[in-house]
């Protein structure tokens, strides 16, 4: 007995251990990522460490010196993984005794300032080399081994672990320390707040692995809840589900039960209980060892497979507590085998790993009902299908008028409380399959209809909307030959390429193709091709728009090296997807 | 020798913890001591037994599924509903509203049918397919039974709290008061209710009340409203007789006291009692006192009828709290801190409240009647519970009340 929940708790808590270990391994590969991006545009790098190397002397140490490692060759990234790497594995060392009391950290950390403090001889002031580094590494190896029973992270503030502290300093180093609020994100306004940084919390990892930390602890009642609201959505627990649902119909005719629910709720679930197990309703009544017999709704919600009606359990817990010479009993086996600590042990870590699985579960289950939210959007919106894009449209149409009609007439009383008991009873596992199966049996018949409807329905449709027209214009232009009078073909371009124009300035050549066939159109535009090339006649119109001083002889606008004329065509929007 | 002794002191130092009693569970099999006839009768009964364990089971709410019983009750609800229409619902919502409740009622008669019926089919097949129970199984299920009932019992004692007397003299109340109790809740509460309830209303809300009253939930809600001392007053204001003298904080003086327990004064002829008393206790003082009192009337003193008068005021005191001291306060229809017996006009004894024994003594006494006793005499305080049933010498948690006797004779010539 003891060997196997010896070996489950070491189990769970190498579990918990590689939790740990992958959430350390993640921020630090942020943070590498973050670091790589700002050395790519030193100016910010410099900025950053200008800023923050008044706030802490360490970090700048560090900070320079993988600056310098590079300058040395060694590439900065792995020396910032060497360091961080010793530094996680001794801080995720410090797991191996979870559960042991808090005060034993605080000398030894004490203990790592003054090592923080001295200087390498060999390296500069201002900065430590490598094999500094590499010392450091050792250093907290050798303290590890030294002093197996340290403590995990600890989420106050005095008692920070160096890791915490140096991962805190990191990120604060790389992140600006005055966060922008979320509203200037979202909102157009380029109104200057002052910020407020009091108010404004700086963004810290320790706070937020605390934080997290204790969530992970505490929301296990959150859990509880929503796993029952789903054990009662899926009839598992029939009788409550039926309960449930009479419930919900008493307050839909009456919504004082609102308030008269969680108050009689909080009175009978939670206060008599107290006064029960304080004053017991002296009841000589003790439970059978076997019941016989079972109710018509638990067989017809599990299809006769007895689940409860077995009777193991027919009487209530709470009722065998009341027994004192159950009680009794209970207390003296609990006596015998009381080994409080490791099944204490073994059960927080489990319900903590339990606890961050339904996160998981639950932050995965909220990105895919976005992630479904935005494609229903996105396919209803966008117009990428016309067809169905509009029938959506059609039907919210009708839909609003036909509701809007519909609403003086409504009862809301049966129509919640008699949609709730349909809803309910349509989820029933087995009265699911069965309802389904009805409704495609009298599908069936209906197939040919709807083949007619179909048919019928695609031409109730048309889409003849004109598409959006314009021109495009692309300049054809000459270059002054040797000759007076000889211009020869330079090349079609999208500039005009007059004197002004930035490329001749630059005595640069204009983008431009050589022949006619290479122009394409803008993105999601064709040419109409009942439209060719046409010569601009009206020079004047297009010159005057430009405001250019130029002299103009027929089709083409001169000046002393080139002369062009302008070339138009006819464009047609192509029934493209709307880029969002 | 040596681990003798060890031993010695070892058990000399460790306690050993009592266990309980335990009243059932594991018993000597009973197959050798009962009779053939019995255990057959018995092994019939038994489904018969199941049932009514399950039934009792059901009205106690003790069924692990709250829910199951619940929806019973809401079952039980609504085909009430069909038979006694609710006349305050508002019928102008739907117009079909009524034949809606009728197919609900309907709905759910059947269904609570059909579940006694299915429970039924499906005990009898379980049953069947099980091994037949033992004779120990049997007869736990048959106290399990008894038990319950026995609380059904407990619960449901309507006439012995009727009976129950609030003054404290005699457990039970005079039959005069039990009639006036019976009449008072049966016809004029009942009539008053029935003026602002509907009958269909009164009639829903005792059977409901009627399925729900064994739940350990109403259980403890009563107990728990017991404890208001508004609601222990309404009680007994509803249950007691209009007359509610003994509710008034007139407190009766020594005049008043002297001339209601008059008869149970002791009246002897002077001339006969006088030279007897007068024997041997000469240094006694109120036999000094008797002694001047003699001298100075000595013309007729012939005729002198000597009367002797012992009052006994009761000292009571109430513990409100568990933890708090005995307090003078008590609840105002039980006897008073102060207060003397003495006998009604219909020859039973009630508790009246009385002042002090230290007013009483400092008060004027009169005509003719002199103190005997320089002091009252007191006994040790007799401690009781809530309802002044005598528990015994010692306070113990189980004592909320005590009481204790202050006597003193007085005479008149």
């Amino acid at each position: 007995m003891s060997e196997t929940s010896s070996s489950r708790r070491s189990a769970s808590k190498d579990a918990v251990r590689s939790y740990f270990a992958g959430k350390y391994n993640k921020v630090l590969d942020s943070i590498l990522e973050a670091e790589a991006a700002i050395s790519k545009s030193p100016n910010i790098a410099e900025n950053l460490s200008e800023g923050s190397a008044s706030g802490n002397s360490e970090m700048s140490h560090s900070s320079l010196a993988t600056s310098s490692a590079t300058s040395q060759g060694i590439s900065k990234k792995e020396l910032l993984q060497q360091i961080a790497g010793s530094l996680f594995s001794t801080s995720i060392e410090r797991l191996k005794t979870s559960h042991s009391s808090d005060t034993s950290d605080l000398p030894e950390y004490s203990a790592n300032s003054p090592y923080e403090e001295q200087e390498c001889s060999e390296c500069d002031a201002h900065f430590k080399c490598s094999a500094h580094f590499e010392k450091a590494a050792d250093y907290y190896e050798d303290e590890t081994e030294l002093e197996p029973a340290l403590e995990p992270t600890t989420s106050n503030s005095e008692k920070d672990p160096f890791i915490d502290v140096f991962l805190d300093k990191l990120i604060s180093r790389l992140v600006p320390e005055k966060l922008p609020e979320r509203e200037h994100f979202s909102s157009n306004t380029t109104i200057e707040h002052d910020l407020d940084t009091e108010r404004v919390p700086v963004f810290s990892a320790t706070t937020l692995g605390s934080n997290f930390k204790k969530l992970s602890k505490k929301m296990g009642s959150i859990f509880e809840l929503q796993d029952s609201i789903v054990r009662l959505l899926t009839w598992r627990n029939p009788t409550g589900t039926v309960t449930a649902l009479i419930l919900f119909t008493l307050i839909c005719f009456n919504p004082m039960y609102l308030i008269i629910f969680p108050v009689f709720r909080f009175i009978y679930g939670i206060v008599v209980p107290g006064y029960v197990r304080k004053h017991p309703l002296q009841r000589s009544i003790y439970p059978l060892k076997r019941n016989h017999g079972s109710s018509l709704l638990y067989d017809v919600c599990y299809e006769g497979k007895n689940e409860y009606s077995c009777g193991q359990q027919f009487f209530s817990k709470s009722f065998m507590d009341t027994l004192e010479s159950r009680n009794q009993e209970m207390e003296e086996i609990s006596e015998l085998d009381k080994k409080p600590e490791n099944t204490r042990e073994l059960k927080q870590g489990m319900k903590v790993l339990i606890n961050l699985r339904d996160m998981q579960d639950m932050t995965s289950g909220t990105l895919h009902v976005i992630d479904a939210i935005n494609i229903f959007l996105g396919n209803s919106a966008s117009f990428q299908n016309e067809e169905y894009s509009t029938k959506r449209f059609f039907a919210g149409f009708l839909l609003v008028v036909f509701l809007k009609i519909l609403s003086p007439l409504m009862n809301w009383s049966y129509v919640c409380s008699v949609s709730a008991w349909c809803l309910l009873i349509y989820m029933h596992p087995r009265a699911h399959l069965k309802i389904v199966d009805f409704f495609k049996r009298g599908k069936m018949g209906k197939e040919y209809k709807e083949l007619k409807k179909r048919e019928n329905q695609t031409h109730n449709m048309i889409f003849d909307e004109t598409p959006e027209i314009r021109y495009i214009e692309i300049f054809e232009i000459y270059r002054k030959g040797l000759l007076p009078d000889e211009w020869r073909f330079f090349r079609f371009s999208n500039r005009i390429f007059d004197p002004q124009d930035p490329y001749r300035r630059a005595q640069q050549f204009p983008p431009g193709v050589d022949s006619l066939a290479d122009v394409t159109p803008p993105p999601h535009w064709t040419f109409d091709p009942n439209f060719s090339w046409k010569i601009d006649s009206d020079v004047h119109g297009w010159v005057i728009e430009r405001g250019l001083n130029l002299p103009v002889t027929g089709d083409f606008l001169f000046d002393p090296m080139f002369k062009r004329r302008r070339l138009i065509h006819r464009v047609i929007k192509r029934a493209s997807p709307v880029s969002q | 020798m040596d681990t003798n002794s060890k031993f010695k002191v070892q058990s000399e130092h460790k306690k050993i913890q009592a266990k309980f009693i335990h009243n059932h569970g594991q018993k000597p099999s009973l197959i050798q001591v009962t009779s053939p006839m019995i255990s057959s009768t018995l092994f019939h009964a038994y489904p018969l037994l199941l049932l009514i364990d399950n039934l009792l089971a059901n009205i106690m709410w003790l069924s692990d599924d709250k829910c199951l019983t619940f929806i019973y009750l809401a079952s039980v609800w609504l085909t009430i509903n069909v038979f006694i229409p609710n006349e305050t619902e508002v019928n102008h919502i739907l117009p079909y509203a009524k034949i809606l409740r009728l197919w609900i009622g309907i709905i759910s008669g059947a269904f609570l049918f059909l579940s006694f019926m299915y429970y039924i089919v499906s005990l009898i097949s379980s049953l069947e397919d099980t091994e037949p129970p033992t004779l120990d199984e049997i007869v736990v299920l048959l106290e399990s039974v008894l038990g319950k009932l026995e609380v059904l019992k407990n619960e449901l004692n309507v006439w012995k709290k009727l009976k129950l007397s609030i003054n404290g003299v005699s457990e039970k109340c005079s039959n005069k008061r039990l009639f006036c109790r019976l009449f008072l809740l049966g016809t004029i509460s009942q009539i008053f209710i029935m003026r602002y309830i509907s009958v269909g209303a009164y009639v829903r809300f005792f059977i409901i009340a009627g399925l729900v009253y064994h739940s350990t939930s109403v259980q403890a809600t009563l107990r728990l409203l017991w404890r208001f001392t508004p609601v222990r007053n309404f009680y007994h204001l509803g249950f007691k007789s209009f007359t509610t003298s003994n509710w008034l904080p007139n407190r009766l003086n020594m005049e008043q006291i002297i001339s209601l327990s008059q008869e149970e004064a002791i009246t002897v002829p002077l001339v006969d009692v006088l030279p007897r008393l007068l024997q041997d206790r000469e240094g006694e003082d109120h036999i000094r006192i008797l002694q001047l009192l003699l001298n100075e009337q000595k013309d007729n003193f012939d005729n002198q009828d000597l009367k002797i008068l012992e009052i006994e005021v009761q000292e009571n005191q109430r513990k409100w709290h568990r933890s708090k001291n005995w307090s003078t306060q008590l609840l105002p229809y039980e006897r008073q801190n102060f207060s003397i017996e003495i006998k009604d006009t219909d020859g039973s004894f009630i508790m009246k409240s009385c002042l002090s024994t230290k007013e009483l003594g400092e008060e004027d006494l009169p005509d003719n009647w002199r103190w005997i006793n320089d002091d009252w005499d007191e006994t040790d305080w007799v401690y009781s519970d809530s309802v002044w049933k005598e528990i015994g010498q010692y306070s113990s948690s189980e004592c909320f009340t005590r009481s204790r006797r202050w006597t003193r004779r007085l005479f008149h010539l």
